[in-house]
């Protein structure tokens, strides 16, 4: 394996060379960096052309400057890099710009990569597991509408929309009387759909789903949940028997009693009775820590219920009712957000609503030393990047997990494991999910490597400055320097998810060896 | 948001009642506890030191106009307005030309240090290269030195500087003022161990009066070096401030807040008490976030759409107006084309009538009403090679340039100059414009078929990358007529020989005139408004005459801004409509609400 490794990094390294050395070149005579200056009356721009020739070598043809900057770029290998100035970026050095962007880009695409990866792959499978049913239709349509729209339109759309249109109806909240039904007929539908069974099971769902839609909506419209929205010790119950009844769904299914229980004890009965403890810590906690403090008691509490309860599978109750409970911890902190509605929505400079349209962070937030105004702030301004890029990304995962479920639903293996009398639950979950995953982590694995080369258009229309204006900014200023910074980090970067793509192959696969 | 709005409609009241009653304090703040202004632009300060030559840019300099003041600044006329609340200049003599520059008492950076002499002697080192380096290159990287202008050492006093100059200088009025770097900031960024603010500035002093290069070195280095911060920078030496407000938070790439200067108390107080610039580049970005209240202002070089959005939006005001720069057409003299004269076997008359009959076919007005009316409405064609419509200066050097011949499209009279001058028709222009640019692309089309009525042939030798100005590369320009837009930052009348100045570096049409060169050099010596004028009409008439180019018009700018928001006042020059922030306050609509 060492060998493998090594022979995959030297081989990448010589194309890592080559490729600099074209894009280098490429980039150089692609333009001129002083364009700008040169179209200007200003007295200085001549003192300002001269002194930039200067410091940027321009008189060096760029075959040769090539070799100085790659003197600069090798000190990296011993802590000590110097790519040069950036001529589009103020002349600030290009290892602090580039610095700068990856953790800004980090920001903005992470959240979307991880939601669209768990979205799409959970679209997708059930979308096999009801192959050809309507709800397989219509998602295939809609996947394929979104992945054909251009970024910057839906980007530009959501802003109106999700951005500005909501933001002016939380300031004045009133839900007309019509909506209600419709909003229970198409939730109704969905479920319908997804659940699927027979004609009279389709008909109960539908009901009941669609009874319970419409009666949530019109109950937080009466209660005026939009003009002050909370979550409360209300929501936590709620959202924790969800949470509970899907991974057990998932897991071990409906029918067995004690995994019920600890899921019950755990997941259930855990977060609700630490909510009232929890709420000091996070008040004067008050610092990320708190969060993770929280999920390791959770998991923990998860665990030890799981292994009491799992009798001869206790190692596997202790780990899925651990992940139930650690999940716990999502509602206590979207609580801990809310309670700072009120607050939040007096310091940021919209008159109305919460939503931003631009940039990571409110200034005056930042300048506040609560942490959960702060990640409230941030999700105000992640929701909506977040969600173009989901939008757009969710189709292919969906697309790929679907087909891969389908033909791994088709062996012989499986036909046996129901021949055996397994529960469909079981033949999916344990047998058909892990080998359907072996293709789509190649792709999530390039998708983590390609995720820090940015977003061009999303960072321009959320006025987010990342790798993709990095990269933009290079291009239309001919900034050698800062293209070459640019082209390191994303360049080294689809070099080692590539090998941790392999890497990934033969752990998920035993019959793929790497030597 | 009421609660906040309510406490600043209490502080105005309470700041109007202190007025009104007559109230007699030397200097009261108007700052309105709690209040804040979120701005937008297209980028964001980088640089604390706007003079040096990585810093000199208008993002910077934007900045650094809230964080200091001056002896002047431009309103949105565009004149040049003295602020005699910080300090004054007198003119005391013409012959030597001389300028006393005074500062008044009780001015102090934002650590509490007062602004004196010593800031004065530093920022005549950099201006005038008054230090150099044994090579004799300027010791201070500044970003346009003029070693030619007041080279002998000024004589100081308390709070007083007298320069005197090597020889009457035309804009001596905007060639001196005082940066973003304090003399000690800069002395101990160079010289930790040295922690008196006093004792840095009589150092600073003394090795300036006595030119020690080698002592000053460091702090010329650290005068360039250390103020290039794109975060909020760590020492506050960096960010030291005596103007109305001081940078309080500076994220790269996203925003900067600057918070009331407290020990500010000259000049006119601001209102609120925080302003936030945020860099949003994209337009259409800009006016969403003042549709949804993320921003207050947005301003920029307008599109049809994004002007529509603008209308759109309800809660908006907006104001369409002209910039700085300006369109023109440019022709090329010496390239063997249809203007040059060597086509002609020499003939300067014959290559100046098809210059003149070209000029007279180029649809100015057609262009202005088609493309440049639908985003601002009070355009006007410019019709002055070196002054800008509105300043003080148009109107009269308009009245005798003899741009009125140009006036309207003449195709008759341009036909009628190319048939007296024999020339064969078709007469083949090649005329450049940047390639992808969709508004110069229009432009060429109107100009080529308004051109064809009188029997030129122009034709399209677009390229992207304005190849002919780079003068190393192509020492002629190979296009016969080019169009683009020259930038001005200021009403200096100096620079202009730049591009009008027979071989200087941004003359890419080879023209030269011993007119236009002598009259420009005593342009820059002279010292009598009235002479002023008189010069500037005397190099546009030889320029007009000559059929050098033709202006065509202003570019559009937009600004909008949130209903909640007064005082907002766009304006051509930089810094643009940040020019009278201190006049920015909550509207009484927003007060009432």
């Amino acid at each position: 394996m060492f060998s493998f490794v090594a022979r995959r990094l030297v081989a990448t390294l010589l194309v890592l060379l080559v490729a600099s050395f074209v894009v280098y070149v490429l980039t150089a005579v692609s333009g001129d960096p002083l364009e700008e200056l040169r179209g200007s009356r200003d007295p200085d721009a001549q003192a300002k052309i001269a002194d930039l020739a200067n410091k940027l070598d321009l008189d060096t043809p760029p075959v040769l400057r090539y070799f100085a900057w790659l003197g600069g770029a090798a000190g990296c290998l011993v802590g000590n890099c110097d790519l040069g100035i950036s001529v589009a970026r103020g002349e600030l050095p290009v290892t602090e710009v580039i610095a700068t962007a990856m953790g800004s880009t980090l920001q903005l695409v992470t959240a979307a990569t991880i939601l669209a990866i768990l979205f799409g792959v959970a679209i997708g499978m059930t979308t096999a597991l009801r192959q050809y049913s309507g709800y397989d239709y219509t998602v295939t349509f809609a996947t394929f509408v979104f992945y054909s729209l251009p970024v910057f339109w839906v980007a530009v759309l959501l802003k109106q929309y999700g951005g500005i249109a909501f933001n002016q109806f939380l300031g004045d909240p009133v839900i007309p009387w019509w909506f209600i039904p419709i909003f229970g007929l198409v939730t109704g539908f969905i479920l319908m759909a997804v659940v699927g069974g027979g004609l009279a099971t389709r008909i109960k769902t539908f009901l009941f789903t669609g009874l319970a839609g419409a009666a949530l909506l019109l109950l937080l419209d009466v209660t005026g949940w939009f003009a002050e929205p909370s979550i409360g010790i209300v929501g936590i119950i709620l959202f924790s028997v969800a949470n509970a009844l899907i991974v057990a769904s998932l897991t071990t299914g409906l029918r067995d009693k004690p995994a019920l229980i600890a899921f019950g004890i755990a997941a259930v009965g855990a977060p609700v009775a630490l909510w009232f403890p929890f709420q000091f810590l996070f008040f004067f906690g008050n610092a990320w820590w708190t969060i993770a403090l929280v999920a390791i008691i959770l998991v923990a509490i998860g665990a030890i219920v799981g292994w009491l309860f799992g009798g001869d599978r206790r190692g596997n109750l202790a780990r899925v009712v651990g992940l139930a409970a650690g999940l716990g911890t999502i509602p206590l902190v979207f609580d801990q957000m809310f309670q700072r509605w009120a607050t939040y929505e007096s310091i940021i400079p919209l008159s109305s609503g919460v939503i931003s349209t631009i940039g990571s962070s409110t200034p005056a937030i930042d300048r506040t030393d609560d942490y959960w105004l702060q990640m409230l702030d941030s999700l105000t301004h992640m929701i909506l990047p977040t969600a173009t890029l989901m939008l757009i990304s969710l189709a292919a995962y969906t697309r790929y997990s679907r087909a891969s479920l389908l033909e791994v639903m088709n062996q012989d293996y499986v036909r046996t494991a129901r021949a055996k009398g397994l529960s469909e639950r079981v033949v999916v979950m344990r047998h058909a999910f892990r080998n359907a995953m072996i293709p789509i982590a190649t792709i999530i694995a390039f998708d983590f490597g390609g995720l820090i080369g940015g977003a061009v258009i999303t960072e321009t229309v959320f006025a987010w400055k990342g790798m993709g204006a990095v990269f933009s900014d290079a291009l239309a200023r001919t900034d050698v320097n800062l293209m070459m910074g640019f082209f390191l980090v994303t360049g080294v970067l689809a070099v080692i998810f590539n090998i941790i793509a392999d890497l990934l192959y033969s752990a998920l696969d035993p019959r793929i060896r790497v030597s | 948001m009421n609660i906040k709005r309510g406490a600043a409609g209490a502080a105005v009241i309470a700041a109007g009642a202190l007025v009104l009653s007559g109230c007699s304090l030397p200097y009261e703040s108007e700052v309105i506890e709690g209040t804040e202004i979120t701005v937008s632009w297209n980028d964001i300060i980088d640089n604390f030191n706007s003079s040096s030559t990585s810093g000199n840019n208008i993002a910077n300099s934007n900045v650094t106009y809230l964080t200091t003041s001056s002896f002047n600044y431009y309103d949105n006329s565009p004149e040049l307005v003295q602020n005699t609340e910080f300090g004054s200049y007198e003119k005391t003599s013409d012959d030597p030309l001389t300028v006393e520059y005074t500062i008044n008492d009780n001015i102090v950076w934002s650590d509490g240090t007062p602004l004196d002499e010593a800031d004065m002697l530093l920022s005549w080192a950099y201006i005038f290269a008054g230090v150099t380096d044994e090579e004799g290159a300027p010791l201070f990287n500044y970003a346009n030195p003029r070693a030619d202008l007041a080279s002998a050492t000024p004589e100081i006093d308390d709070n007083k500087l007298v320069l005197v100059y090597d020889k009457p200088y035309v804009d001596w009025e905007v060639q001196f003022g005082i940066g973003s770097v304090a003399a000690h900031a800069a002395v101990q960024l160079a010289y930790p161990e040295i922690e008196d603010a006093q004792e840095a500035k009589d150092q600073l002093v003394e090795a300036i009066q006595n030119k020690d290069s080698e002592w000053l070195a460091p702090v010329a280095e650290a005068w360039e070096a250390d103020f290039q911060s794109a975060n909020t920078p760590e020492s506050d030496l960096v960010k030291l401030s005596y103007g109305p407000y001081i940078v309080e938070d500076l994220v790269e790439e996203d925003y900067v807040t600057l918070v009331a200067n407290e020990e500010f108390a000259w000049g006119p107080s601001p209102k609120y008490e925080r302003i936030t610039i945020r860099q949003i580049a994209d337009p259409t970005a800009q006016v969403q976030s003042l549709q949804n209240g993320d921003v207050q202002v947005a301003s920029g070089q307008p599109t049809p759409d994004v002007l529509q959005l603008v209308q759109e939006t309800e809660t908006a005001d907006y104001h369409t107006s002209d910039e700085a720069t300006y369109e023109h057409v440019d022709l090329t003299f010496n390239n063997g084309g249809p203007f040059d004269p060597a086509t002609y076997g020499g003939d300067e008359e014959t290559a100046k009538a098809v210059r003149i009959a070209f000029l007279k076919t180029i649809p100015r007005n057609e262009i202005l009403e088609k493309l440049i009316h639908p985003l601002n409405p009070n355009a006007v064609v410019r019709n002055s090679i070196l002054q800008i419509p509105g300043s003080p200066m148009y109107d009269p050097i308009v009245e005798a340039n003899g741009s009125a011949e140009y006036a309207e499209v003449d195709i008759e009279g341009a036909k009628a100059l190319l048939e007296e001058a024999g020339v064969e028709t078709p007469v083949e222009v090649k005329f450049w414009y940047p390639e992808g640019n969709e508004r110069r692309a229009a432009e060429y089309e109107l100009i080529a078929t308004s051109a064809a009525l009188a029997g030129f042939d122009v034709t399209d030798d677009s390229e992207p990358n304005w190849e002919f100005t780079d003068t190393a590369a192509n020492p002629t320009n190979p296009h016969d007529a080019v169009i683009f837009a020259w930038a001005s930052t200021s009403l200096a009348l100096t620079g202009t020989d730049q591009y009008l100045g027979t071989g200087q570096p941004s003359n890419f049409g080879g023209y030269s005139n011993e007119v236009v060169d002598t009259r420009l050099s005593d342009l820059e010596t002279e010292l009598d408004e009235d002479e002023q004028i008189q010069i500037q009409i005397d190099v546009e008439t030889e320029l007009w005459a000559d059929g050098y180019g033709i202006t065509i018009f202003q570019f559009p700018g937009l600004t909008a801004w949130d209903q909640g928001v007064e005082g907002i006042a766009p304006a051509p020059l930089a810094p643009y409509y940040f020019w009278n922030f201190w006049e920015w306050a909550p509207s009484d609509g927003a007060t009432a609400e």
